[in-house]
């Protein structure tokens, strides 16, 4: 159905490509934004004073009003960085940590290392506690009891990248720590593919994606601050770009989202990400989203057939993305087997080793949709999951 | 469907080594952090020489594997000759291509019985 607008299946016609957790493929129209402004009117942005200059920053100033759009966000809420790694460590370096202490950092266990690591080696270098929600069956409650004025920070992804599950309680999450003044930083890397969320609408103070993971390109994460914490924080990198005045001995620096923006941004991501956003609203995300469900719906309903396997998080809900452990085979056998008909899906413990350890699997075959994506490619996937399966049998 | 080389499918299956010393002299653990594979060596030194060595843990075909053949192979070779040795001892036993994500499964024993003799 969307087949169509992605150039590499028409280099590759074989390819299913089952692993967009990990990076989505890319539109023509990301291609043809990168060929444009690299043949056609490169510049450096907030500088010349040249057509292609003035070009150029009125591009990127936009951008930074699309990717608002996309949340609900102001403008001057958007910070560009490098990845959305990148923007969890700019949070835990611009928050003031003299505030927090005695407070504790609280995170779920199903985080991704990058939403885990930076808080803590945060709470380590400020003295604070860091609290890890388990992964259990009630954890969302467990995770609500422990939030109180206690609680300095909350870390939470919107979609896990191994259960491929939304935190059901999340309305309830956000309003107990919103009441209790704790700073709320959601990780939506693997959400904003599928679900848009609003930020305003959540009251959250952080909120994190790469472009890479929705269709755009690689080297460009999102931080989305809210305007209140915009103008406390403090930047954190310094150099060209974010200053207003410099003297020999002292500067003064930016207002916004520019005063954490040292040095010659990812132009060229920033303006064709611009262009895969207004390429995907004019498809319409609801109509993508309508497609990416019916195609998890198949999916269900095909695995629910197999056997010899657990789904991470339980089968019992359909999602765009199921992490497999199979009884018998290492899931990088598996994988190895399958690539070896072109179908891209991902082995091992896909940064997450303590929601693995906690949930005893050792490693996983995560298998996760995309707008591309065919019921053709899922039985595609089956067929050869179990001719690779029947290998390891002899 | 043929996804590795019968000798590697029978190391895999049965592979040398696969026990616990009783009388070593050192043991290390691993972990590939990417696929959750570990691996615990055990190595029975006399002087300088390697008289034994095995191996208990769980991984993909291609690191129990390059375990079974590696350490079937360094019986009776000295410290500093199995210090010595690089991933192509590996890729020679293993004859199959390897990317860089596999080939950490593959070294992870070699890695893991290095570190083994360092310590001592």
């Amino acid at each position: 159905m969307f087949k169509q607008y992605f150039p590499i299946f028409k280099n590759q016609e074989d390819l299913v490509y089952l692993d967009s957790a990990a990076t989505t493929l890319k539109p023509a129209v990301l291609l043809q934004s990168l060929e444009g402004y690299y043949e056609n009117y490169t510049a450096n942005v907030h500088r010349g004073l040249y057509p292609n200059a003035e070009k150029v920053t009125e591009e990127f100033d936009q951008a930074r009003t699309v990717v608002a759009n996309l949340i609900n966000a102001n403008s001057n809420e958007i910070v560009f960085t490098h990845n959305a790694t990148d923007a969890l460590n700019t949070i835990a370096l611009a928050l003031d940590s003299q505030q927090l202490q005695g407070r504790k950092v609280l995170i779920s266990e199903s985080e991704h290392h990058s939403n885990l690591v930076v808080w803590q080696e945060f709470a380590k270098r400020n003295k604070l506690e860091l609290c890890i929600v388990e992964y259990a069956e009630n954890w969302e409650q467990d995770l609500l009891d422990q939030i109180d004025d206690s609680v300095a920070l909350l870390g939470l992804s919107l979609m896990s990248n191994v259960t491929g599950l939304r935190p059901q309680s999340l309305d309830k999450i956000m309003k107990k720590a919103s009441g209790s003044k704790v700073i709320t930083v959601l990780d939506a890397c693997q959400s904003i593919v599928h679900q848009q969320d609003d930020v305003k609408a959540l009251n959250c103070d952080f909120l994190v994606f790469s472009a890479h993971k929705l269709y755009g390109p690689t080297g460009l994460g999102i931080l989305y601050i809210k305007s209140n914490l915009m103008q406390l924080l403090n930047p954190v990198r310094f150099g060209g770009g974010m200053v207003e005045d410099v003297q020999r001995s002292q500067s003064s620096y930016l207002e916004g989202p520019m005063k954490f923006e040292a040095g010659t941004p990812n132009i060229a991501a920033v303006l064709a990400f611009a262009k895969v956003l207004e390429f995907l609203r004019e498809i319409s995300f609801e109509k993508i989203y309508i497609y990416e469900l019916e195609l998890a719906k198949y999916l269900h309903q095909q695995l629910s057939q197999l056997s010899g396997f657990k789904v991470l998080g339980g089968l019992q809900s359909v999602r765009t993305l199921y992490a497999l452990d199979f009884d018998m085979v290492h899931s990088h056998d598996l994988a190895y087997g399958l690539g070896m008909k072109n179908i891209c899906v991902r082995a091992g413990q896909h940064c997450t080793n303590p929601l693995h350890a906690s949930l005893d699997s050792r490693a996983s075959l995560r298998v996760s949709l995309g707008m591309y994506n065919t019921c053709e490619d899922i039985d595609k996937f089956v067929l050869e999951l179990k001719k690779v399966l029947n290998f390891f049998k002899k | 469907m043929n996804i590795y080389y019968q000798n590697i499918m029978d190391h895999f299956h049965n592979p040398e080594c696969y026990v616990k010393l009783t009388d070593y002299t050192t043991c290390f653990e691993l972990k590939n952090l990417s696929c959750g594979d570990q691996i615990k060596v055990y190595l029975k030194l006399e002087g300088d020489i390697l008289k034994d060595v095995s191996f208990e843990g769980e991984g993909c075909a291609i690191s129990q594997a390059a375990a079974s053949m590696f350490l079937s192979e360094i019986i009776g070779k000295s410290k500093k000759e199995i210090l010595d040795l690089d991933k192509q001892f590996i890729l020679d036993l293993i004859e199959m291509h390897l990317s860089p994500v596999r080939l950490k499964c593959a070294l992870l024993c070699m890695e893991a019985v290095k570190k083994a003799i360092l310590s001592l």
